[in-house]
């Protein structure tokens, strides 16, 4: 899943705390002053291709879409502005494209760093966002039964 | 030396369940763990204009819980089978109890 891929990328990238690295804000607790929570989101995405195989031996048809999708990846914390400026600059690294291969996604360079908290109401908690174009695959299996010996029935309607 | 304010409770107190949930990261999503406990508290109705408007929703019941026993924000209170998750502290510990406004979960 994308999601769980970016959020690898950016534990691996910036060598970050795993537990402080959450995807979505279901039922998060609010994010405290101090702690340097990290967390992803999606927004919108955009299926680019389509892709189908079935494998004949295993009797396994593969449905794979290639996606181009906009993720916001918020920093909280002291260290948030810190963090942000970071990533931005990891981003050019040869980690940055080895994680990128790793993890099976492919993350766009980032330029804009926008400080939220005045627009969360608040005046003290830093809040600094990224957002990045990640373009990844997705791919669902169906077990479908191979055709050895065709039927094949001709109807002449002569 | 402030008031120990608590002995106000006891003649409005009756039994509930309290769920104290721990919240932990795993594979990057958080996970609760519940502990149940029984306390004993005041429960009211609350005051919904009181509530800060960006928490209230008007659709779901709010209670206002009074006890000797700690409530945190994200735990859960069982009150005539109904489950409340509180939303907002008051600041009461140093008068000997704790307070909190608890939003009907779904």
């Amino acid at each position: 899943m994308s999601l769980d891929a970016l959020a690898a990328y950016v534990r691996d990238l910036l060598v970050y705390d795993a537990s402080l690295i959450v995807i979505g804000r279901e039922n998060l607790n609010r994010v405290t002053s101090g702690r340097g929570y990290i967390l992803i989101d999606e927004l919108v995405s955009t299926p680019m291709g389509r892709r189908y195989a079935y494998n004949g031996t295993t009797e396994v048809e593969q449905f794979v879409l290639d996606v181009k999708g906009a993720f916001t990846i918020d920093f909280f914390g002291d260290s948030a502005a810190a963090n942000a400026k970071k990533f931005r600059l990891l981003q050019s690294s040869e980690k940055s494209f080895e994680l990128q291969r790793t993890n099976g996604i492919c993350v766009g360079h980032t330029t804009t760093i926008t400080d939220l908290k005045s627009l969360d109401g608040n005046q003290f908690n830093p809040r600094f966002q990224i957002v990045v174009n990640v373009v990844s695959s997705e791919a669902a299996t169906v077990s479908t039964l191979r055709i050895d010996t065709a039927v094949v029935q001709i109807i002449n309607n002569e | 030396m402030l008031p120990n304010m608590s002995g106000v409770l006891d003649a409005f107190a009756q039994a509930i369940t309290l769920k104290t949930i721990v919240q932990t990261v795993a594979n990057f999503r958080p996970v609760d763990t519940p502990t149940t406990t029984t306390i004993m508290a005041v429960v009211q109705p609350a005051n919904k204009e009181k509530i800060s408007p960006a928490l209230v929703d008007f659709s779901l019941d709010y209670i206002l819980v009074h006890s000797k026993s700690a409530i945190g924000i994200g735990d859960f209170v069982v009150y005539k089978g109904a489950t409340y998750k509180a939303i907002e502290l008051g600041p009461y510990a140093d008068y000997g109890f704790y307070e909190a406004i608890c939003e009907e979960s779904k």
